[in-house]
């Protein structure tokens, strides 16, 4: 006779996360992180791009996207979001909570599930509310100085919407690989490997390779997901991109969870 | 309430054999001492009993089912397995509470905790500054959170003060005199045996003893070194009296069976001096000897 996972037991975990979220300094300081860097560059960046356009070359007019370049600052929070991610399970490990965890839950898939949805949900709400602040915050300093988008044009809601879902998509993939590898700065530097290191071993690959190989990069994706105008003919389209992102996330977890589920804790 | 069945339970790290073939039932309503050398397989069979690990083959039940089987098992099932199972930038109170959520028990619940444990003043402090023994306490707090029918304590006196030991004491009996089941372990004897009414005790991962308490303590009486200037005739005295005598030298006699009052109180109305009267208590180590001798891997 098997107990059956029920809907009560990962609502209780769910608050049990929600309380160890809470009550811990690092989650807020790398929440924290995640604002100001968001938002913070993103608006450096745009002031930058504002008060530089008037000198831009004719071809940095024509591909000009008021919309992307107001949501740059989430290529720099994603790194916060991807600690926060990895840090949801890895400070369990470093400082043996996830024993007290365990006995909670000794049947650990309703445990991570509760923690996916918890930690996943915080930064996809705090994803969104800094992705449609830098939008709004970016579009109000090109104004005058460069074109602006408005939100009600075509692809603005999306890109703005997947921009969140971007830094939410991070999370997902820090925790499945943080459950992996277990260890703080294995973890982190394994996402710094995916989002940062390898696209730039790839891009310096020929062009061919490159352009086929680069497309799957999350940043890649990501950059091309959060335009509301679509430059890059190599890239996949926003929708598939993301869709992609989804899987990744999906199989990040995937491993994690096969990995704790067999593990000794 | 609910007994603990371990059966053929074992655990392989690598080549060496943590746990091998061990079977035993903690029963309820008594203080079970699981009693072994450091390194014996205590913690991993603890662990293996809720579920932190796999055994490699066999299986420990409680209440007749696995405790991953167990639905709220922090409600049925209380452990404090060790110290640092808490992040030290979090409050008692916080880890109290986040466990409690994780089991639908109301938070003051949580407040009566920190109160009995007597670390009420601690409860919003990082628990990162406390000592070992608040550490232990809030151990403590954390196995008796969910009013559990079954109790597993690995070393709880470690790192208490002398009123924190007699503390913890009081609460094994008034645990088991509620009808629950206890597991307590430890490495030493003198510690187990004033708490526990019954030992399992294991040595190398194997079963050496499952015996009621006073069975292994007079295992452990040990021996008393006798200094005598009338020898002979002492040694007359206590073998009458049920004592077994063995002559060790010109003047003095180890004897076994009985303790150093009683051989003081014969030799005085006998009215024959002694110079020296040193009881020597028998290692933890010869009492395994012994047992295994005398008792076999079970009772």
């Amino acid at each position: 006779m098997t107990r059956v996972t029920s809907t009560t037991e990962v609502r209780q975990l769910m608050r049990a996360e929600w309380i160890k979220l809470r009550s811990l300094r690092s989650s807020k300081w790398t929440i924290a992180a995640l604002v100001a860097t968001t938002v913070g560059l993103g608006a450096l960046i745009s002031f930058e791009a504002a008060s530089q356009f008037h000198s831009f070359s004719s071809h940095d007019k024509a591909t000009w996207d008021p919309t992307n370049n107001s949501l740059a600052g989430a290529a720099f929070g994603e790194l916060a979001v991807a600690v926060f991610g990895v840090l949801a399970i890895t400070a369990e490990y470093a400082s043996g909570t996830i024993r007290s965890s365990v006995a909670a839950a000794p049947r650990r898939t309703p445990l991570l599930l509760a923690k996916a949805v918890v930690y996943g949900g915080v930064a996809l709400v705090v994803g969104e509310v800094i992705s449609f602040a830098s939008y709004f915050i970016g579009q109000s300093l090109h104004s005058g100085r460069a074109p602006v988008s408005n939100i009600g044009d075509p692809g603005v809601i999306r890109a703005i919407a997947m921009t969140g879902g971007y830094l939410a998509l991070v999370c997902l993939m820090a925790l499945g690989i943080g459950l992996a590898l277990r260890h703080t700065a294995g973890a982190i530097a394994s996402m710094v490997a995916l989002l940062l290191v390898l696209p730039g071993v790839f891009a310096a690959l020929p062009s061919s390779v490159q352009n086929s190989v680069l497309k799957f990069m999350p940043e890649q994706i990501a950059a091309n997901s959060t335009g509301a105008v679509l430059h890059e003919p190599h890239y996949f389209g926003p929708w598939t991109g993301m869709s992609l992102l989804v899987i990744y996330a999906a199989v990040a977890m995937a491993i994690g969870t096969w990995t704790f589920a067999r593990r000794d804790v | 309430m609910d007994a603990i069945e371990v059966h053929q339970l074992t655990k392989r790290y690598g080549s060496s054999l943590a746990v091998d073939d061990l079977s035993f039932t903690v029963e309820p309503g008594k203080v079970t001492g699981f009693l072994g050398p450091n390194g014996a397989g205590k913690s991993t069979t603890m662990r293996m009993i809720v579920g932190l690990d796999r055994p490699d083959n066999g299986w420990a039940h409680i209440g007749g089912k696995p405790y991953r089987d167990i639905a709220n098992p922090l409600r049925s099932v209380g452990a404090l397995l060790e110290a640092k199972a808490l992040h030290p930038g979090r409050s008692a109170r916080e880890h109290l509470r986040y466990l409690a959520a994780s089991q639908g028990i109301a938070f003051n619940r949580v407040d009566e905790l920190l109160e009995l444990v007597g670390i009420a003043n601690a409860a919003d402090r990082r628990v990162g500054g406390f000592s070992l023994g608040m550490g232990q306490r809030l151990g403590v707090a954390v196995a008796l959170l969910g009013d559990p029918g079954v109790v597993i304590l690995d070393e709880p006196v470690n790192g208490l003060d002398v009123d924190g030991v007699r503390w913890i004491r009081e609460l094994l009996r008034s645990l088991a005199q509620e009808g629950r089941t206890v597991l307590l372990s430890s490495h030493l004897l003198a510690e187990v045996s004033v708490t526990a009414d019954h030992l399992v005790v294991i040595q190398r991962g194997r079963l050496v003893a499952d015996c009621p308490t006073e069975q292994l303590t007079a295992a452990d009486a040990g021996t008393v070194l006798v200094v005598a200037p009338q020898r002979d005739e002492l040694a007359q005295v206590l073998t009458k009296s049920g004592a077994a005598v063995e002559v060790c030298d010109i003047d003095s006699l180890v004897v076994s069976g009985m303790r150093a009052a009683q051989i003081g109180d014969l030799a005085l109305a006998a009215r024959l001096a002694v110079h020296q009267l040193t009881p020597r208590q028998t290692s933890l180590e010869d009492a395994f000897l012994e047992l295994t001798e005398s008792i076999g891997s079970t009772s």
